[in-house]
């Protein structure tokens, strides 16, 4: 502690024994753990005891640490009680060294109450204008403002430096131009087979009335055509209601539709038989089924494509025809 | 202390103070004093926090495979057996299932992270209805606005990493919201990662972004941050003693650095028995991503759930025009509407200051009563935004409650516009009537608890008038410096009865004024008991 901290140091004007009306007070081993005249829990014995209050926080963390390292490796780690017992020792080995510490700040360490000053912030108006001459007599040597031809060459070169830049972002993925033609390509292609995640073909028969399968085109179930998963389902006769130009989409009852909502891209295949509402999990749009899969409810604003269904002569489903729109969420280039 | 230790630090000091000249600038940061108030610690429980995720990110970091390339699972997990993967998912697996405490390691940086953006979150807060965002500390409000979105950033690619069903569910998600941006949308997805849906890329890359580059921008903004807090010194409550010029409370050494410390223990205590105790992100049951799948009733983690209450708000809007389409279902919840949030989160202090015409210098914090306008205005936004996150699980709701999920969706549309401005006016009317209540305590005197009974019969309570010393006159316009003196109007309130704000569980009851001749504006000056 320096000299100018004690000569700089003025004693407050407060008076601890201060009794005003209502005043219930902070408990009064926090006034002054040294003082002698306090009440019954300070003085030298109740100074002993919070230092072995506080030596026992600490003995605890100890043991507890070592607990940790006799169930890390004593405990087989498939043990269900494994995790949690490592995190009870280190909790308690944690909290030792904490709640001592505080107790420590607290019971043993005089409790003070300082008072700083703050310094202003802002210069003084001198200050500013030093700086302000300082900045303006460098920029005047430079001649930034006078030299026409210096400055336009210097600050064209910053920016040019910035041009390498486009190409390195732009390799990042795949050439943008390429993206709608992707985004817009559909994955099925006329006489696809409609095949299970397993990869097994689809006949008439393999699914029940208000039954409802997830098919790829021809076996491919792989996660990178993420746009392919198409659901089909098996109304009974009469229950669909095709849009004009679709009657020939469907097979003996059976509809295929894009799985991929077209709000947000998750699977949209909870799929209730009474009512043929088709929900995706992830924001609630409901599509319903018997009317071309239109949105009835939630945040979609398109129906569900619809994939025109055909038989081969195997007696296999296939696609009649490719999809007819873009699949999945809607883009700035999609029509 | 014995004299040997005296003789080895003083060594030891003399030491680095050869070479680095740190004598006074060690002394005056160990007197450099920190107000006592409980709220000032939720700012610690971030910074804590954050030392947390990274001590045990680098853990994991040893073991986590954040490559797309499949692999066969043949790990210890049995029913995942023979499953193909993504390496990222299988090491995820392996460090849950194979390493020796890889578990735990695993839910503690889970649960630091939400308790990172949480805390984050419950300091803006504090910050804000306290006024404590006021010139001159503007810049640091925004450095927290910066740090609270690369948190949720942070976060969102944290969790995106095992490529689990539900993380690439979010991913899915958040690729068509980037996508439904007109213009660039399709560019910038197809860039980052790598071409359509999902790509070969975006684990890596977002591996990348979540060890390394969101986590050193971090780094970078809590520095800025602790040191601007540090040059400018803390804010301080009202109470006796405390004016704009100085900061009342306990120095930084022993006192502070022994609970500061020991508070850090304690959060990392709290996280541990989580980690250990409370199971969180079981990416073993969801099985690994694939497009066709989906799992009902998932959540996100709690701060992207306004997000998702926000798309499923969404009515079913689309603008398809001269060969373009703009869909407004997914841009306007899931890119405008945060935009806006966080636009006027970061704005607010500049905005207050315009309106109010407020050009002075704040250390004085406000209690949330004395600005109506200001806390009925966070109340509103806070209103807003837990009308989405709420409905981020209106699902969940809908089961738990029983009620139709359909009900539940117009409730929340309806809940939107109407429950801000009405949570807005009820908070301004109890803020109105806080004001009064204090106000009848300056005139009528505090409450003595004593009784008496008149001669006539009649009962009267004993209220004893308010001291000087008691008063803590609130909000003052710093530009009329003259009103403490002369107001006693609703505008200058007390906190009587000794109940100086300061403590949140113990009432403070010393008097510590200053005499104003006797103040100094230097770093050194501290005054103590």
């Amino acid at each position: 502690m320096s000299t100018h901290d004690s000569a700089g140091g003025k004693s407050l004007t407060g008076n601890t024994s201060a009794s005003a009306p209502g005043d219930t007070g902070r408990p009064a081993k926090r006034t002054s753990a040294k003082s002698p005249t306090g009440p019954e829990d300070v003085g030298p014995r109740a100074d002993k005891r919070s230092e072995r209050l506080v030596a026992t926080c600490f003995g605890v963390s100890s043991l507890a640490a070592i607990a940790f390292l006799v169930v890390f490796w004593a405990l087989p780690k498939t043990d269900v009680a494994y995790t949690p017992l490592l995190g009870v020792c280190l909790a308690v080995s944690l909290f030792g060294v904490g709640v001592g510490a505080i107790l420590w700040a607290k019971k043993i360490m005089p409790d003070e109450e300082a008072v700083q000053e703050r310094h202003p912030m802002y210069s003084t108006p001198e200050d500013a204008a030093k700086t302000a001459a300082v900045f303006a007599e460098g920029t005047e040597k430079t001649g930034f403002a006078r030299r026409r031809l210096l400055r336009y060459s210097f600050l064209g070169a910053m920016g040019t430096l910035a041009l390498p830049i486009v190409p390195i972002i732009s390799d990042l993925g795949v050439h943008p131009r390429g993206n709608a033609r992707q985004l817009k390509t559909s994955p099925w292609k006329k006489g696809d087979r409609l095949t299970t995640e397993e990869g097994a073909p689809v006949r008439i028969g393999d699914l029940e009335y208000g039954g409802i399968l997830t098919v790829f085109p021809n076996g491919n179930t792989s996660p990178s055509n993420s746009l392919a998963p198409t659901v089909l389902i098996r109304l009974r006769a009469g229950e669909n209601q095709p849009r004009p130009g679709r009657e020939t989409w469907e097979v003996d009852g059976h509809v295929a539709y894009s799985a991929i909502c077209t709000h947000a891209g998750c699977p949209a295949k909870l799929y209730e038989q009474q009512t043929h509402h088709m929900l995706c999990p992830c924001h609630q749009s409901t599509f319903l089924v018997t009317e071309h899969c239109r949105p009835i409810f939630g945040p979609a604003a398109r129906p569900l494509p619809q994939l025109p269904l055909a038989l081969d002569n195997e007696g296999f489903f296939v696609a009649g025809a490719a999809y007819q729109e873009p699949l999945g969420p809607s883009f700035w280039e999609r029509s | 202390m014995t004299t040997m230790t005296g003789k080895a630090i003083g060594g030891g000091a003399r030491y680095v103070d050869e070479r680095l000249t740190s004598a006074n600038f060690i002394r005056r940061s160990m007197n450099k004093v920190f107000p006592d108030h409980w709220s000032f610690m939720i700012g610690e429980i971030a910074l804590y926090s954050f030392i947390i995720l990274l001590l045990t990110g680098v853990y994991l970091m040893l073991f986590f495979d954040a490559t797309a390339r499949e692999v066969i699972y043949n790990g210890s997990y049995v029913p995942l057996k023979g499953v193909p993967m993504s390496e990222a998912y299988s090491s995820t697996l392996h460090i849950s299932f194979d390493v020796r405490g890889g578990l735990i390691m695993r839910q503690i940086h889970h649960w630091a992270a939400l308790l990172f953006v949480s805390s984050i979150v419950v300091h803006m807060m504090r910050v804000f209805f306290t006024g404590a965002f006021r010139k001159p500390r503007e810049i640091n409000w925004l450095i927290g606005v910066g740090l609270m979105v690369l948190g949720l950033l942070e976060g969102f690619a944290g969790y995106s990493l095992p490529d689990d069903l539900l993380s690439g569910t979010g991913l899915r998600i958040a690729y068509s919201v980037g996508q439904s941006v007109p213009v660039v949308g399709t560019w910038s997805t197809f860039l980052l990662f790598g071409g359509n849906f999902p790509g070969e890329s975006i684990i890596g890359r977002l591996y990348v972004v979540h060890i390394l580059l969101v986590p050193g921008i971090l780094l970078a903004l809590i520095t800025a941050h602790m040191m601007i807090l540090w040059y400018q010194k803390h804010t301080q409550f009202r109470g006796p003693g405390r004016t704009e010029e100085n900061v009342v409370g306990s120095r930084m050494y022993p006192s502070y650095a022994a609970k500061g410390g020991g508070f850090f223990f304690l959060v990392f205590g709290v996280v541990a028995a989580l980690g250990g105790l409370a199971q969180i992100n079981p990416v073993w049951m969801y099985g690994p991503f694939n497009p066709s799948q989906v799992s009902a009733g998932a959540q996100p983690d709690w701060y992207i759930g306004f997000l998702e209450g926000s798309l499923r708000l969404s009515p079913g809007w689309e603008i398809r025009a001269l060969g373009h389409t703009i869909p407004l279902n997914i841009l306007i919840p899931g890119v405008v509407l945060p935009g806006i949030m966080f636009g006027l989160l970061a704005l607010y202090p500049f905005l207050e200051a315009a309106f109010t015409k407020d050009k002075a210098q704040h250390h004085l914090l406000d209690r949330p009563r004395d600005k109506p306008v200001r806390t009925s205005l966070g109340v509103m936004s806070l209103t807003f935004y837990f009308v989405l996150w709420i409905m981020g699980a209106n699902d969940i709701a809908a089961h738990l409650f029983r009620i139709s999920l359909n009900l539940t969706t117009y409730m929340g549309q309806v809940a939107l516009f109407l429950l801000p401005p009405l949570m807005s006016a009820i908070t301004y009317r109890i803020c109105i009537g806080l004001q009064r209540s204090d106000h009848e305590v300056l005139v009528h005197g505090v409450e003595t608890g004593t009784v008496h009974r008149l001669p006539s019969g009649e009962y009267i309570e004993v209220h004893a008038p308010v001291q000087e010393s008691q008063l803590v006159l609130s909000p003052v316009e710093p530009d009329h410096p003259e009103r403490i003196e002369g107001e006693r109007g609703p505008r200058a309130l007390v906190s009587a009865a000794g109940r100086a704000v300061g403590s949140f569980f113990v009432a403070k009851k010393k008097d510590t004024s200053v005499p104003a001749d006797q103040r100094e504006r230097d770093d050194d000056t501290l005054t103590k008991r």
